[in-house]
């Protein structure tokens, strides 16, 4: 594999443009952890089951382990450590810590990430959080904690853009 | 290895004669655990489909519904465009989780060519039609010739598929997609039936079904066949359809189910999938 070759490629991560020297074929969560050193994007299994990678792109959120790099180009990504600094989210991150949705909290960057998007249109997959989450795999919790905190985030007007 | 991004059918294609790049859309089967390789040594580049407008819609013609290749799973449950398609926004629906979703093509589906893909299978109860560009131009094809077994495809080097077109008569008409599969969650199918039906007062006037999962590609019956699909169907005619497709398949045995579980399932879908578009 021809994997020494490399290509400058713009970046829009968490709102600032990036130049990135390396394989486009590389994955986007490499590029974040290693290349960015944004380590809130988690990585667990880099089959696209655990979600724990998972960013958004363009509002919408992707396991990044199986985003190339080359392909994030020109779309406006998203990490954990993004959404941090956003308003809108803190009530989500309080309703998280009251209802204890985070236990080992590998997986609750993805975790968070998708809640957050879901909740901008909770409309979605019949207003079933749970279904969202699908891609989402957490071994602690149960998820119950995370679908009560969603809930208590919702209602105090986290969603609402 | 360079990443390249045409913004045309036509940029596409002649990139693919002069750079033997690999055609890549949302990724979802190619990299999986990892980033994958060029099919073949000289194959250095990447040729991403996702920038080429004519693959990231739909658009209505004289024949029906021509969806681009690039369409994602998510655009097709989501959006207004393809309600006229139950059974395929119901296969949308299924396909691993909302990331993948989010990624995952038809196109992509369609040329993986896994026997377990979910959007294939109402694609081939519709009769969808393949369109494909190359460097000797266009052509189409039927999806049923185009997927041969499974992983092989009837698509040429240099050639990459345009857009999936569903016949007019397939809009609109009453539809189902069934799935079964042991977790729910992010998982393969076992089985999986999909059905188009014209229905009026409780009668089929004409319907298509396919069958997914079961054999090394989803397969359908002969139009002649399908006529025992017409009218109220009783329970023994409904048995009988249940049978025929059961017959018709040729499961394997894996660690998710043995070939006689897989066929018996074929026959119960097929009931479901009609008791279900007559409203029992
Ligand atoms: C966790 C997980 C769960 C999944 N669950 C399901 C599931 O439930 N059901 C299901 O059916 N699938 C499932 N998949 C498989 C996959 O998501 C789908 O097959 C998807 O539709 C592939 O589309 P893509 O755009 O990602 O393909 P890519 O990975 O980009 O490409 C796949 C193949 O198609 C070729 N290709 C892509 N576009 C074109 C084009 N326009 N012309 C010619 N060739 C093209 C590529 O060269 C490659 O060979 C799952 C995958 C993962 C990782
Ligand atoms: S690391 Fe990407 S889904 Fe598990
Ligand atoms: S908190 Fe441990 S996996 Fe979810």
């Amino acid at each position: 594999m021809n994997s020494a070759q490399q290509q400058a490629m713009t970046l829009t991560i968490n709102g600032r443009e990036t130049v990135w020297d390396g394989d486009p074929s590389a994955s986007l969560a490499d590029v974040l952890r290693e290349g960015q050193g944004l380590t809130g994007t988690k990585i667990g299994c880099r089959t696209g089951e655990c979600g724990a990678c998972t960013v958004l792109m363009d509002g919408r959120p992707v396991v990044s382990c199986l985003v190339p790099a080359g392909s994030a180009q020109g779309e406006r990504i998203e990490t954990i450590e993004g959404l941090a600094e956003r308003a809108d989210y803190q009530a989500l991150v309080q309703a998280m810590l009251e209802h204890g949705g985070v236990q080992c909290g590998f997986c609750t960057p993805g975790v968070m990430v998708t809640t957050y998007a879901w909740m901008q249109q909770p409309e979605r997959f019949d207003g079933d959080l749970g279904a969202a989450l699908k891609n989402n795999l957490c071994r602690c919790t149960g998820y119950l904690g995370i679908l009560r905190a969603a809930e208590q985030a919702l209602a105090a007007g986290g969603g609402a853009r | 290895m360079a990443w390249i991004q045409p913004r045309s059918v036509a940029e596409a294609v002649e990139l693919l004669q002069q750079r033997r790049a690999r055609v890549v859309c949302g990724g979802t089967d190619l990299f999986v655990g990892g980033p994958a390789r060029p099919l073949a040594p000289e194959q250095e580049d990447w040729l991403d489909v996702r920038r080429i407008p004519e693959l990231c819609g739909a658009r209505r013609t004289e024949e029906g519904l021509e969806i681009g290749a690039a369409v994602t799973a998510a655009q097709l449950w989501e959006e207004e465009t393809y309600r006229a398609l139950p059974a395929l926004q119901q296969a949308a629906k299924i396909v691993g989780g909302w990331q993948i979703q989010n990624r995952a093509s038809l196109g992509g589906n369609v040329a993986n060519a896994s026997p377990a893909a979910d959007m294939v299978v109402p694609l081939m109860a519709y009769r969808a039609k393949v369109r494909l560009a190359g460097a000797s131009g266009e052509r189409r094809m039927a999806l049923q010739d185009f997927i041969r077994g499974p992983r092989m495809t009837a698509l040429q080097e240099g050639e990459l598929i345009v857009s999936l077109i569903v016949p007019e008569r397939m809009l609109g008409t009453a539809q189902v997609f069934l799935r079964h599969d042991q977790r729910a969650a992010t998982d393969i199918s076992i089985v999986s039936v999909a059905l188009a039906a014209a229905v009026a007062g409780g009668e089929i006037a004409w319907a298509s079904a396919a069958v997914g999962a079961a054999a090394a590609r989803a397969y359908t019956l002969s139009e002649e066949e399908e006529q025992l699909w017409r009218g109220r169907l009783d329970a023994k005619a409904m048995a009988r359809l249940g049978a025929l497709y059961a017959a018709r398949s040729a499961p394997i045995t894996d660690v998710r189910a043995g070939e006689d579980y897989r066929r018996s399932l074929v026959d119960t879908y097929i009931q479901r999938a009609a008791r279900t578009v007559l409203g029992q």
